[in-house]
């Protein structure tokens, strides 16, 4: 009964989803429940690791070596599983991260490992790039590999704003498995503790989609983040708790019609 | 969508930047014709920094500080007011401007020549083009030879002018390839004619110009020999020219072929356009009289004139009326009137084309389009200036059949327009909002009694940064709304140079429904050249600029370009090459 249960809402999912997506690139579209995803999962620009896991140019300059986990339960009642670990540290004093998102259940997964680095081009403006290893498998197929290139800047226009764009996997090495192209472009205002940001994403087949989200940091130890995507209509809010080396986080996101989804996280700064 | 893409307007005005002129008209349609009056103006119009007076310096890119300090040296006798003196007055641009505009005047001869290939899908073949221009205080010469894919000569077309400034009785002397710009442009096809949002648009400042032909156009010039005068108030100018064009008959009218592509395989009428023409302004009182008359021996119309009339009660106030004829019945009116003070410059402009030929035939300034035979409308331009760094511009545009001759000639528009410009501490933040009402009449629509409309709104946002004197950054983003339909065009530049290198990069990303809502982009390009492109589908672009002084009088340009549809799935990508050599001694 629980495994018909289970087969009726995977297939509403897919019902809801497949319209809403370019059938060639089915795959790889899950963005994940990091901290950004409290903030409309915008990560062309902000602070965050998992922002820097897509572009990398925003990677600041003398930021200390650190990790951050996180784990997943995307649209929850179904047996999916994520999760996602990101290093940065560096070498030779040029910034890098390191990601590895993982997504699936006990037929099917994703698997994405990332390494980027940062280049300062001038005073204000950065330019980054990332490498993407990309894995899927589904029982009963062949799994499939993919590695592509990401490009991505950011620019300090003022203290206060700053505008990011990224071309995800511009580049794809080899034609085995077609990944989706994707243009982000967003700007962030900063305005005492609140960030206010916006962005743009577009892929090839899709309708060109608006987000906006809002970061409140209190002066203390917590943040609090929230969002709206405009294409699906996702609402998504959470907390953030820092302390001097560790932070935690929990996030919470929800879709119109497909059920809810969750993230924790953990993020550490290492010594 | 709308409120997000609101939101992010009002984010990025916070915090706004400076450009230049040509940066500024970025975000309006791309105007060629424009471009082209801008370029001649530069290399044709004379600039000399020992006689220009304040509106030509502030014309030129100097600043108000700068001008009185410019208007000073002019008055101090030679002694005194040595370059060196100068120097030490102006800071920053100015001083950048002022070095290179007593560089050009210290020069007693220079010469320029260029040599282009370009390569695109939509030519199917290469295209040359070598230019070269000879010149001192004395004389100019230039020469221009263009060959398209498929055309069999290497001059199929060329241009050779030689001008003067300095014979005998004439203010300039051109022979060879030249455009003419008088008057109204009633009688007479006018390059750079547009208006902008520019309030001074809307009143014509060059009555009685003349320069050389300069550019790879095919159409809209002539050849022969022009030259213009000057005795007491009286000014005048005066040409005869004899061109042989290709084309078509369409009728009893000739068509010249627009594009400029002659191919081997296709074949074209040849047909000599013989014009003489003749026009005069004289100042009585405050009141400048304007008579301009072109005679065309072997065309039905065969003579045309054209009457004007400028005057300026006031300093601030200025008005200009000009007609192509005295019968109300067939007859083009414009009158333009202008306030202008240093905060506020207001326009205002009334046409009236009462003609039995298409409105293109003069190319005079319409909102209808060329196929339209008769028009009559209006166009208000407002600027304000509130503080030193911001500028604030509206423009409104209407048109109407003045005569109902078919159904199909039924049309009116409203053409709306705002823009909002401000200096940052650092570039610049521009704003622009327009909407276009427009009331087709379809038959359909009367028998059902509803009337179609279309409007479209469009909303495009700018920001130039510099965030050193060696690297410059651009974003523009344009947005198209139709109906329930939207279209978004994103475009990001970066150019920069050091040591002997320059270089510009950029890419757009855009997402458009429909034709109507199409959208265009600038892009950096070979010197001397024009370069947009009009986006109108789901798809991408991105260029590639470099430039390399090689030797001290060489300079190479290479600009690479690919578009990508995502719509085809066939020949999905197309690539362009420009390459250029020029030489400057």
């Amino acid at each position: 009964m629980i495994h018909i249960k289970k087969l009726v809402c995977v297939c509403a999912v897919c019902f809801i989803l497949i319209p809403q997506m370019y059938p060639v690139f089915g795959a790889f579209e899950y963005r994940g429940l990091g901290w950004p995803a409290a903030m409309a999962n915008i990560r062309v620009v902000g602070s965050h690791p998992f922002q820097y896991a897509l572009n990398p140019a925003l990677i600041e300059r003398g930021l200390p070596p650190g990790i951050s986990l996180s784990y997943q339960k995307p649209f929850q009642g179904l047996d999916l599983q994520a999760g996602a670990i990101s290093l940065q540290n560096r070498i030779w004093q040029r910034p890098f991260i390191h990601h590895l998102e993982f997504l699936g259940d006990e037929l099917y997964s994703e698997l994405k490992l990332s390494s980027g680095t940062a280049w300062l081009v001038e005073k204000g403006f950065s330019a980054g790039m990332m490498w993407n290893y990309h894995h899927l498998s589904m029982s009963g197929y062949q799994s499939e590999q993919a590695i592509s290139i990401s490009l991505s800047s950011a620019a300090t226009i003022h203290d206060q704003v700053k505008i990011g764009s990224v071309l995800e996997n511009v580049i794809q090495l080899g034609n085995e498995l077609t990944l989706p192209q994707k243009f982000h472009l967003g700007g962030q205002y900063i305005v005492g503790p609140v960030t206010l940001m916006l962005s743009l994403e577009k892929e090839s087949a899709l309708p060109v989609e608006a987000n906006m989200g809002f970061l409140y940091a209190s002066a203390s130890f917590w943040e609090a983040g929230f969002g709206y995507r405009d294409l699906n209509g996702e609402l998504s809010v959470g907390w953030r708790i820092h302390l001097q080396r560790i932070a935690f986080h929990y996030v919470l996101v929800t879709h119109p019609q497909l059920p809810v989804s969750q993230g924790f996280g953990l993020e550490m700064l290492l010594p | 969508m709308k409120l997000i893409f609101t939101c992010l307007i009002m984010m990025i005005s916070v915090f706004p930047q400076r450009v230049n002129s040509q940066e500024i008209e970025e975000l309006d349609d791309p105007n060629e014709a424009q471009y082209l009056d801008q370029l001649l103006d530069r290399i044709f119009q004379t600039f000399s920094i020992e006689t220009a007076d304040s509106l030509a310096l502030d014309e030129h890119g100097y600043s108000e500080q700068a001008i009185l300090s410019i208007l000073e040296w002019q008055q101090q006798d030679e002694s005194v007011g040595t370059p060196r003196w100068l120097r030490k007055q102006l800071r920053g641009q100015d001083k950048i401007l002022l070095k290179q505009d007593l560089k050009s005047a210290a020069v007693q001869t220079q010469s320029q020549f260029r040599q282009r290939l370009q390569y695109s899908a939509s030519l199917k073949g290469w295209r040359t083009l070598n230019k070269g221009r000879i010149w001192n205080n004395q004389i100019y010469l230039n020469i221009l030879t263009e060959q398209d894919p498929g055309e069999d000569r290497f001059t199929d077309h060329a241009v050779m002018t030689l001008s003067s400034r300095s014979v005998p009785g004439f203010d300039n002397l051109i022979l060879g390839d030249f455009h003419v710009n008088w008057g109204g442009g009633l009688i007479l096809n006018q390059q750079g004619s547009r208006m902008s949002l520019n309030p001074r648009s809307l009143v014509r400042q060059k009555r009685l110009l003349l320069r050389p032909h300069y550019s790879s156009r095919e159409v809209d010039y002539f050849r022969g020999l022009a030259g213009s005068f000057s005795h007491n108030n009286t000014h005048g100018s005066a040409f005869i020219s004899r061109r042989k064009a290709r084309g078509r008959w369409d009728g009893e009218t000739f068509k010249e072929d627009a594009d400029g592509i002659h191919p081997m395989a296709k074949s074209f009428e040849i047909h000599t356009l013989n014009a003489l023409g003749l026009a005069v302004e004289t100042e009585v009182a405050r009141l400048r009289l304007f008579g301009a008359t072109l005679i065309h021996p072997d065309e039905p119309k065969g003579m045309e004139y054209e009457l004007g009339l400028a005057c300026s009660p006031m300093g601030s106030h200025s008005c200009q009326i000009y007609t192509n004829s005295l019968d109300q019945n067939n007859q083009r009116i414009l009158f333009s009137w202008m306030y202008s003070t240093k905060p506020i410059v207001l326009s205002f402009q009334y046409r009236r084309y009462n003609s039995i030929e298409e409105i293109a035939s003069g190319y005079v300034p319409t909102l209808l389009g060329a196929s339209a035979i008769n028009e009559t409308g209006i166009a208000f331009r407002v600027q304000i200036r509130p503080g030193k760094k911001i500028q604030i511009r509206y423009a409104l545009e209407t048109g109407g059949p003045e005569q109902f001759n078919s159904i199909q000639d039924y049309r009116t528009i409203q053409h709306h327009k705002a823009q909002l410009v401000k200096r940052l501490e650092k570039g610049i933040l521009q704003l622009d909002l327009s909407r276009k009402l427009e009331y087709p009449v379809v038959e359909g629509s009367i028998w059902e009694s509803r009337f179609t409309n279309l409007k479209i709104t469009k909303a495009a946002v700018s920001l130039v940064h510099p965030f050193s004197a060696h690297l410059n950054y651009r974003v523009n983003l344009k947005s198209t709304f139709l109906n329930r339909n939207h279209a978004l065009l994103v475009q990001q530049r970066l150019s920069g140079e050091r040591n002997t290198w320059k270089w510009s990069i950029g890419y757009v990303r855009y997402s458009i429904p429909t034709y109507p809502m199409r959208l265009s982009v600038y892009e950096t390009s070979v010197a001397e050249s024009f370069s947009f492109y009009t986006a109108y589908d789901d798809g991408d672009r991105w260029f590639i600029y470099l430039k390399q002084q090689a030797h001290k009088y060489v300079d190479l340009e290479l600009k690479v370009v690919q578009t990508r549809s995502f719509d085809m799935l066939v020949n999905s990508k197309q690539l362009a090459l420009s390459l250029q050599m020029s030489i400057v001694l």
